[in-house]
C-alpha cells in the first residue's frame, strides 16, 4: 500500500439512515480522484466524512502515511470546496482568501492572498463581495481560498456542475494548472463522470452508498463492473437477468443463451447489445433475427437515425444508417437483425 | 392567482405607514422646539431621562448579555423541551406589562423568599433602578433572543464547516464567521428590546413608579420617563405631557439613527478572529 498521496482505507460514513461504503481508493499527488454516482449516491456525505465534518464508523483515511482519521477537521489539511462554494459573505473576495491565513495569524497574509488572486485571474475583483462575483470568479475564490490554507489534498464537490460550457473548459483548464503546480492529491465529486472524464486518473462509482467499482478511466469503459456501473457511464441497452426474465419468447430466450467474444457466458451481471450492431429493417451479416420489433420513437443521430423499440418488452436502441431513407414512425412494426459481435456479457468488453 | 393592482396596495400600506407617523407628527406640530430645549434643562425632566437611559441601558446588556446565548441554543442545538422553551420566550410578549408588573412584585416584594434574597445581596427591587431594570429586561429581552434565534438559523452551516476545513477551531469559526454573520439580527433585536424597555410603562407603575436612589443609581427622587409623562398627563399638564414626549421621541430617534448609520457605513468591520472597533 503506497504511503504517498491519499489513501480511503475501508472508510465508512453514517449520517441518520444514509450509510456509505466502506470504501477503499487511493490517489496519488497531481492525480484526481474522481468519485461518480447519482443524487443520493453518497458523495458527499463521503467527502464530508473524509474532511471529518461526518464521524467515521470505521475505516481510516491516510495523508502521506499520517493518519487523518482521529484529528479534528481544522488539522486535516485538506482543502474542502463544497458545491455552495461557501465563500463568506460577509467578506470581500481578498479577504475570503485571507481568511486561512488570519486564523494562522500569518503576518504575510495580505500579500500572499493577492499572489493567490493574481495567479487565478481575479486580482481586479479582489474588493467585490461573494454576491457581485460570477461563477466563474466566485469558483476561482473559492479554489485561492482553499489554496490559501496550504492544503495537502484538495476535496472539490461538483466543481463543474454550476458553469456553463465555456467556463467549465476554464475550470478544467485551472484544476489542470493546480494539478501541474501544486502536486496535490485531489478528490473531485461529480454526478456526471462525463465532466470528470478530462481531469480523472481513477473512478469510484457510488451508487446507494455502495462503492460498485474503482478504476481508471480505461478499466471502466472497458468492463464496467455492474449495470448501474454501466448505465451511469452512458452504455445503452444493458439488460439485467432480472429484466430478461426466465424464458417469455424466442428472443428472450435467445439472448439468455448468448456468451461473449472471451466466453463469458450469459447470465453474468447483464448483457450489453450495442446500438450500432442492433439494425431495424436491413440484411447482413448477423447473429440473430430477424426480430419482430415495435419502434416507440425515434431521432436523428450523427451516424444516421437512432430508434428506440420494444421486442417481447424489451426496450432497446437501434442505430439505422440515413442511407435507408427516413425510419418508420412510432408505432410502426419493423425486424430487427443484431449483428455479429453485438452482444456481450458485462465484463467482457 | 389575480395580482392586486398596485394603487391598492399603495393605499393600503399608506394608511398603516400614515398611523405609525401622523401621531408624531401631530405631537411635533404642537410643541414648539423652544419648549423641547426648556423642559430638556429642567432639572427633574432631566433626572428622569439620565435616570431612564442608564436603567435601559442596564437592561439592555442584560438582555443581551443572557439573550444571545439563549438565542444561539435556541437556534443550534436540538434537546428535549426545545419547543417550550422557545414558547417560553415569546411569553413577556404576549403578557399584558400590568399582569408582568404585578408578578414581579409578587416575586420580588420584599416579603417574598426572592424579594428578601436580593435585598440581602444589595439588589433591592421595588421602587429602585433595579426594579425598573428588571420590568425592561422582563418586557424587551425576548426581542433580543427571538432576533438572535432567527440570526443564528439564517446562517448556512456549510460556511462554517468550510471554516474549519480551512483551519479554524469551533472558537475561531464563532468570532470570525457565526458572530459576524450573526450581528446585524443580533444589533437589530437590541434596538427594540431598548426601544421596548424606554417606552415601556405599564410594569414600572406597579414596581417602580417612584425610583429612589440605590446604586448604580445616585440621582435625585425620580421617576421613569414614562411614568413621568403619564404624571403629568394625569395632573393636566398636557402641553409638559407633550414637550417630554417630543423629547423623549427626539433622542430615541437620535440613537436608532446613530446605530443604524453607524452599521450602514461599516463602522464595525470584521479583521480575521477579532472585531475592529
Amino acid at each position: 500500500m503506497t504511503t504517498d498521496g491519499l489513501e480511503i482505507d475501508g472508510l465508512v460514513v453514517q449520517v441518520g439512515e444514509t450509510r456509505v461504503g466502506p470504501v477503499h481508493a487511493e490517489v496519488a499527488p497531481g492525480q484526481v480522484l474522481v468519485v461518480a454516482g447519482p443524487s443520493g449516491a453518497g458523495k458527499t456525505t463521503l467527502l464530508r466524512g473524509i474532511c471529518g465534518l461526518l464521524p467515521s464508523i470505521s475505516g481510516e483515511v491516510r495523508l502521506h502515511g499520517r493518519r487523518l482519521t482521529d484529528l479534528p477537521t481544522e488539522d486535516r489539511g485538506l482543502g474542502y470546496v463544497p458545491q455552495s462554494l461557501a465563500l463568506f459573505p460577509h467578506r470581500n473576495a481578498a479577504a475570503n482568501v485571507r481568511y486561512p491565513l488570519e486564523i494562522r495569524d500569518r503576518e504575510d497574509a495580505g500579500p500572499r492572498a493577492e499572489a493567490l488572486l493574481q495567479r487565478f485571474g481575479i486580482a481586479h475583483r479582489a474588493a467585490a463581495h461573494p454576491a457581485q462575483l460570477s461563477g466563474g470568479e466566485r469558483q476561482r475564490v473559492a479554489l485561492a481560498r482553499a489554496l490559501a490554507a496550504e492544503p495537502t489534498a484538495l476535496l472539490f464537490d461538483e466543481p463543474l456542475s454550476a458553469l456553463d460550457l465555456l467556463a467549465r473548459d476554464d475550470m478544467v483548464e485551472l484544476l489542470r494548472g493546480v494539478l501541474e503546480r501544486d502536486s496535490l492529491p485531489m478528490v473531485l465529486v461529480t454526478h456526471d463522470p462525463m465532466t470528470g472524464f478530462p481531469l480523472g486518473d481513477r473512478f469510484l462509482f457510488l451508487e446507494g452508498g455502495e462503492a460498485r467499482q474503482v478504476g481508471s478511466l480505461s478499466d471502466v469503459l472497458q468492463g464496467p463492473s455492474t449495470p448501474f456501473v454501466a448505465r451511469f457511464l452512458g452504455f445503452e441497452n444493458v439488460l439485467t437477468p432480472g429484466e430478461l426474465g426466465a424464458a417469455a419468447g424466442p428472443f428472450r430466450r435467445w439472448l439468455s443463451s448468448r456468451s461473449g467474444p472471451r466466453g463469458v457466458a450469459f447470465p453474468a451481471d447483464a448483457l450489453l447489445l450495442e446500438p450500432q450492431g442492433v439494425d431495424a429493417g436491413t440484411a447482413g451479416p448477423v447473429d440473430g433475427g430477424p426480430w419482430p420489433a415495435r419502434v416507440r420513437r425515434w431521432r436523428v443521430s450523427s451516424k444516421g437515425y437512432r430508434l428506440n423499440v420494444e421486442v417481447e418488452g424489451i426496450r432497446l436502441e437501434a442505430e439505422v444508417a440515413r442511407e435507408g431513407g427516413a425510419p418508420a414512425s412510432p408505432g410502426r412494426d419493423v425486424h430487427i437483425l443484431l449483428r455479429e459481435g453485438a452482444v456481450c456479457a458485462l465484463g467482457d468488453r | 392567482m389575480a395580482r392586486v393592482p398596485s394603487v391598492v396596495l399603495a393605499l393600503l400600506s399608506a394608511s398603516l405607514l400614515a398611523l405609525f407617523v401622523l401621531p408624531i407628527v401631530a405631537i411635533a406640530t404642537y410643541v414648539p422646539f423652544s419648549q423641547i430645549l426648556a423642559v430638556a434643562s429642567d432639572p427633574a425632566v432631566e433626572a428622569s431621562l439620565e435616570f431612564t437611559l442608564l436603567a435601559s441601558g442596564i437592561a439592555l446588556a442584560l438582555a443581551v448579555f443572557l439573550g444571545v446565548p439563549l438565542g444561539y441554543v435556541l437556534a443550534r442545538r436540538r434537546f428535549p423541551g426545545h419547543a417550550l422553551v422557545e414558547s417560553v420566550v415569546t411569553l413577556p410578549v404576549v403578557l399584558p406589562h400590568l399582569v408582568a408588573g404585578l408578578a414581579l412584585l409578587f416575586l420580588f416584594a420584599p416579603e417574598a423568599p426572592l424579594g428578601a434574597l436580593a435585598d440581602r445581596m444589595g439588589f433591592p427591587v421595588v421602587s429602585t433602578i433595579w426594579g425598573v431594570v428588571l420590568v425592561m429586561a422582563y418586557v424587551g429581552g425576548a426581542y433580543t433572543v427571538l432576533a438572535t434565534a432567527e440570526a443564528f438559523r439564517a446562517i448556512d452551516p456549510e460556511l462554517l464547516e468550510t471554516a474549519r476545513t480551512l483551519g479554524a477551531s469551533r472558537g475561531d469559526v464563532f468570532l470570525s464567521v457565526t458572530f459576524p454573520l450573526a450581528f446585524r439580527g443580533i444589533l437589530t433585536g437590541a434596538l427594540l428590546t431598548w426601544a421596548r424597555s424606554v417606552s415601556e410603562i405599564g410594569g414600572l407603575l406597579i414596581l417602580a413608579y417612584t425610583v429612589v436612589p440605590s446604586p448604580p443609581y445616585n440621582g435625585p427622587v425620580t421617576q421613569p420617563i414614562t411614568v413621568y409623562v403619564y404624571n403629568l398627563y394625569a395632573l393636566g399638564d398636557t402641553s409638559a405631557a407633550l414637550a417630554v414626549s417630543s423629547l423623549l421621541i427626539l433622542v430615541s430617534f437620535a440613537l436608532f439613527l446613530a446605530v443604524r448609520l453607524l452599521e450602514a457605513r461599516g463602522r464595525m468591520p470584521w479583521r480575521g478572529r477579532v472585531l475592529v472597533p
